[in-house]
């Protein structure tokens, strides 16, 4: 077991080196000039000139991706152009909050699609059924950021239910803190919950027709403790590869929820940051985003050998 | 022999896209206290949804559409729902084909045993473990106490079917529908198996209705013999009358067709194959391969007669 978190550590080194490259590459291919931002339109040529040197930015782009890379294994994330903060301090500060919106969105999520997928699969064929299909076909299709304006117009400007802006963390106070986080995590939620609840259904389906179903069955169980305990551990192992995939779905989702909702997490961070020209965070955050994103999927990996004990850690 | 369970006139339908497939049609056979009843049959004979429909287990798009089957003065197609979980696992248990995939693989042995004595019983965990653990040892499982923590795929496929025998034997049923035991596993195996069953029917007293498609295993254990084909019952009797005066031409066809030890020349071979439910031929459905056809067989359903005390057969040759 341990081996194999060691060696799940090693494999995450060059997946990472390449994010890294990517990240590095893409944010400096797009037009623009951090040092032109900072000085305003009305700043002369020799001025945007010497902030290029001070930040660096005049030498060659391999030596700043070097730099960058032998700072990173320090740990060390660079410092943000704009604001002149360290960027990992800036990433401490908003993480909290998309962390928060992912997992309530992914507990959402999960409230939602186990237990209709599995009824969907139960009543297989049936109108409950198709209704379960054309919900989740809903589910995939509606576009996040139309969904969030939505239900800001229904639910916080019409009904007055929940604020419209502003924010609460929800670690100083809870409940008022889960006030502000309610809509943007069921929108964000929205898409997982329809993926996942099709995955479940599905696999239930295949799980339902083998033997051991049956097997239980003739031991007198209830239909309950055959689809809750016999099939459902059975067919959640797959499922939790969907969960992970989708985890990596709701950090993206995050960015244009945040926005939408103003919420100050690391989404809209990001885009204020791209807006900037702020190389060093926007590299930071999708680095640390990408960190985030393995490090769940190697939480699932772990997870799977308790679904399924065929599955050998070695 | 004092009849335990029997089923009369049992009809089971498959209701698909394709039309309707009659699995079963009015089947009818008993099985007595500690009695071992061989079913034989090919696949699709209808042997299996037999023994499914005791327990109410059919398969979707699968349904009982007539018949009974009597068990303690009891209609079990009658009762409701949560009288017949009391039956299954309790006083009828089932094994299946392929221990492979009939275990659940995602839980250990001790918890697929503990299961059904904490559902019907109301066993304290260690009780129950004990229980389970005594009836591994019974089922020749060496070191039960440690293998109760395994999962199923730690074992092999003898290994997983005693594991099952173990399960369905743990609350002393009546009856074992045994839905071919031994078809997945090796001839050495299957041989331990048999005779664990029947050891184990000897001491515990369960009936054994053993389902299989090898009249060798038949042959072997039971001392009463059903024979289906397509859906029907075609002939019946103790099981040395059928071996040595089979009457129906499809059981008599079956038993041509078992190599014998040192036999030369090649195997006798039954015409045709075997018709889809969906299509069963008019009168006799065995008629088209029947070698002793007469004109009545393709025109009207064959007569069920007793040719000898206790031996019947479905056939216009005794009519």
């Amino acid at each position: 077991m341990l081996k194999f978190v060691l060696k799940r550590i090693i494999y995450l080194i060059p997946t990472l080196v390449l994010v890294a490259a990517l990240v590095f590459l893409l944010i400096h291919m797009i037009p623009g000039d951090p040092a032109a931002v900072i000085l305003g339109p009305d700043a002369t040529a020799e001025d945007v000139a010497s902030v290029r040197q001070a930040l660096g930015l005049d030498r060659p782009l391999y030596e700043q991706f070097v730099v960058w890379l032998g700072n990173l294994a320090h740990g060390d994330f660079g410092v943000s152009i704009h604001s002149k903060r360290p960027v990992i301090d800036s990433i401490g500060e908003r993480f909290p909050v998309t962390l928060c919106l992912t997992t309530l969105a992914l507990v959402f999520a999960l409230v939602v699609a186990l237990p209709s997928g599995v009824l969907a699969a139960v009543y297989h064929n049936t109108n409950k059924d198709y209704l379960f299909m054309i919900g989740t076909i809903l589910g995939v299709s509606v576009p996040g950021f139309w969904l969030g304006l939505m239900a800001l117009l229904v639910f916080s400007v019409q009904l007055g239910w929940f604020p419209s802006t502003g924010f609460v963390a929800m670690w100083e106070e809870f409940w008022e803190g889960l006030r502000y986080m309610i809509l943007p995590a069921i929108t964000l939620s929205l898409f997982m919950a329809a993926v996942v609840a099709r995955m479940v259904r599905s696999s239930m389906l295949e799980v339902l027709r083998l033997e051991y179903v049956t097997h239980a069955r003739a031991k007198g169980l209830s239909e309950w403790k055959v689809i809750t305990k016999h099939a459902l551990k059975n067919a959640f192992a797959p499922t939790l590869t969907t969960i992970g995939i989708q985890y990596g779905m709701l950090l993206g989702g995050a960015v244009v929820t945040e926005t939408v909702f103003s919420l100050p997490g690391l989404g809209k961070y990001l885009v204020v940051s791209i807006y900037m020209r702020d190389y060093p965070v926007v590299q930071g955050c999708i680095l640390f985003i990408a960190l985030v994103y393995v490090f769940i999927n190697t939480i699932v990996d772990l997870l799977y050998g308790y679904f399924d004990p065929r599955v050998q850690y070695s | 022999m004092e009849s335990l369970l029997s089923i009369e006139n049992l009809e089971v339908s498959f209701h698909t896209s394709h039309g309707v497939a009659q699995a079963v049609c009015g089947v009818s056979y008993d099985i007595g206290r500690g009695e071992v009843l061989g079913v034989v049959g090919e696949s699709g004979s209808g042997k299996s949804v037999t023994a499914l429909s005791v327990l109410r287990l059919v398969p979707y798009p699968g349904r009982i559409s007539a018949g009974r089957i009597n068990y303690e003065g009891r209609d079990l197609l009658q009762i409701p729902e949560k009288q017949m979980r009391k039956v299954r696992g309790d006083r009828i248990s089932m094994i299946f084909q392929e221990p492979m995939i009939s275990l659940n693989p995602a839980f250990t042995i001790e918890n697929q045993l503990t299961e059904a004595l904490h559902n019907h019983r109301k066993m304290s965990q260690k009780e129950a473990r004990e229980r389970a653990i005594e009836m591994l040892a019974l089922v020749d499982i060496p070191d039960p106490a440690k293998r109760i923590k395994d999962y199923p795929h730690h074992l092999s496929g003898g290994m997983r079917q005693r594991v099952m025998i173990a399960e369905a034997l743990l609350l002393d049923p009546d009856v074992l529908l045994a839905d071919e035991p031994t078809t997945a596993l090796d001839v050495t195996v299957q041989a331990q198996v048999l005779d664990l069953m029947h050891r184990l029917n000897e001491r515990i007293g369960t009936a054994i209705m053993l389902i299989t498609h090898n009249l060798g295993v038949v042959a072997e254990s039971a001392r009463r013999v059903v024979v289906m084909y397509c859906g029907r019952v075609v002939e019946q009797g103790p099981v040395k009358e059928i071996f040595e005066q089979a009457r129906h031409p499809y059981t008599q066809g079956l038993l041509k067709s078992i190599p014998k030890p040192g036999g030369r020349g090649k195997l006798y071979e039954m015409d045709g194959i075997v018709p889809s439910l969906f299509e069963l031929p008019t009168g006799c459905p065995f008629n088209p391969r029947c070698p002793q056809r007469r004109p009545e067989c393709g025109k009207s359903a064959p007569p069920w007669r007793e040719v000898q005390p206790g031996h019947h057969a479905l056939c216009w040759l005794y009519a």
